[in-house]
């Protein structure tokens, strides 16, 4: 029975450190799909955008001028006793007009963006930066330790008298003084500080070729 | 409306560091000792603020992203 209540709780770390690896796994899977939203936000700003606005323009510019030669070719047909209506080509001058200016504004928004969002996507990196780096190198740690902890206690178990009055007890996981040592040793092992993942940066290439 | 992927990306941060602390207090009936707080303040304790850094970043960021998106978009086109 008191063997029994051990293997209970060495199972419940174990589950635990499924958890505590899918939590890693998650972590590093959501922000990467939000890294592949800001590549291809930068791939659209900077190669795709300025020639879209580019080649708009130049549409729209020729529908200005189309509207212009339509409304002047309907004033040369204005005689003393002849007035033709000019309100539908003066409307879709106008129109076209806005359309250009509207057009031009977008270009400079765009070249104004692109700077502007690769600030703001440094900022994002360095907001994201430690969860990322504890995700891709503290939690696989402490996975590594927590099996290190099983392995222990399973080792203990095997060795020690399953009548051993320290495995009886409610709080058996804390009993073996070795196993204390061992695990406290280990985590004080531990860098305090974990190590940038600079090398698997995932916006190093597209800034690069943004810039 | 902010950026759907990154509002998905953020909910799924929070969702996941919930189970992960739901599961750490369910080991707490099982181990409870100096072991365990050494654990938990070395590398349970830093994933909180952490999380809720990258939380208010991502914000910024959805917010962000549709304001470009808002800005640099053809009205006619479907995005």
């Amino acid at each position: 029975m008191s063997s029994q209540a051990s293997v209970r709780s060495i199972q419940a770390l174990k589950d635990f450190r499924v958890v505590l690896s899918l939590y890693g796994d998650d972590t590093l899977g959501a922000l990467g799909g939000i890294e592949a939203e800001v590549r291809r936000t930068i791939h659209w700003l900077h190669n795709d955008r300025p020639y879209y606005w580019q080649d708009q323009i130049k549409r729209r510019r020729e529908a200005v001028a189309s509207a212009k030669a339509e409304l002047f070719r309907r004033k040369l047909q204005k005689t003393a006793d002849n007035s033709p209506a000019m309100s539908e080509q003066k409307e879709k001058l106008r129109r076209a007009e806005l359309a250009l200016q509207d057009a031009e504004h977008r270009l400079i928004m765009v070249r104004k963006w692109q700077p502007m969002f690769q600030q703001a996507v440094l900022e994002y990196k360095a907001s994201v930066r430690r969860i990322r780096d504890l995700a891709a190198g503290d939690v696989p740690r402490a996975v590594n330790l927590l099996s290190r902890i099983i392995d222990s206690l399973e080792s203990y178990l095997r060795e020690s008298p399953t009548t051993s009055p320290t495995i009886t007890r409610e709080t058996s996981i804390a009993a073996p003084p070795e196993f204390e040592v061992l695990a406290a040793k280990t985590i004080d092992e531990e860098p305090k500080v974990s190590t940038p993942i600079e090398d698997d940066d995932p916006y190093a290439d597209v800034e690069r070729a943004a810039l | 409306m902010a950026n759907a992927r990154v509002v998905a990306g953020s909910s799924r941060l929070k969702q996941t560091i919930r189970v992960l602390r739901d599961h750490w207090l369910v080991t707490e009936e099982t181990w409870s000792d100096a072991v365990r707080r050494r654990f938990e303040d070395r590398y349970l304790q830093p994933l909180d603020p952490a999380t809720d850094a990258a939380i208010i970043g991502l914000q910024k960021l959805a917010d962000v992203l549709d304001q470009v998106r808002r800005d640099c978009s053809d009205r006619s086109e479907t995005l």
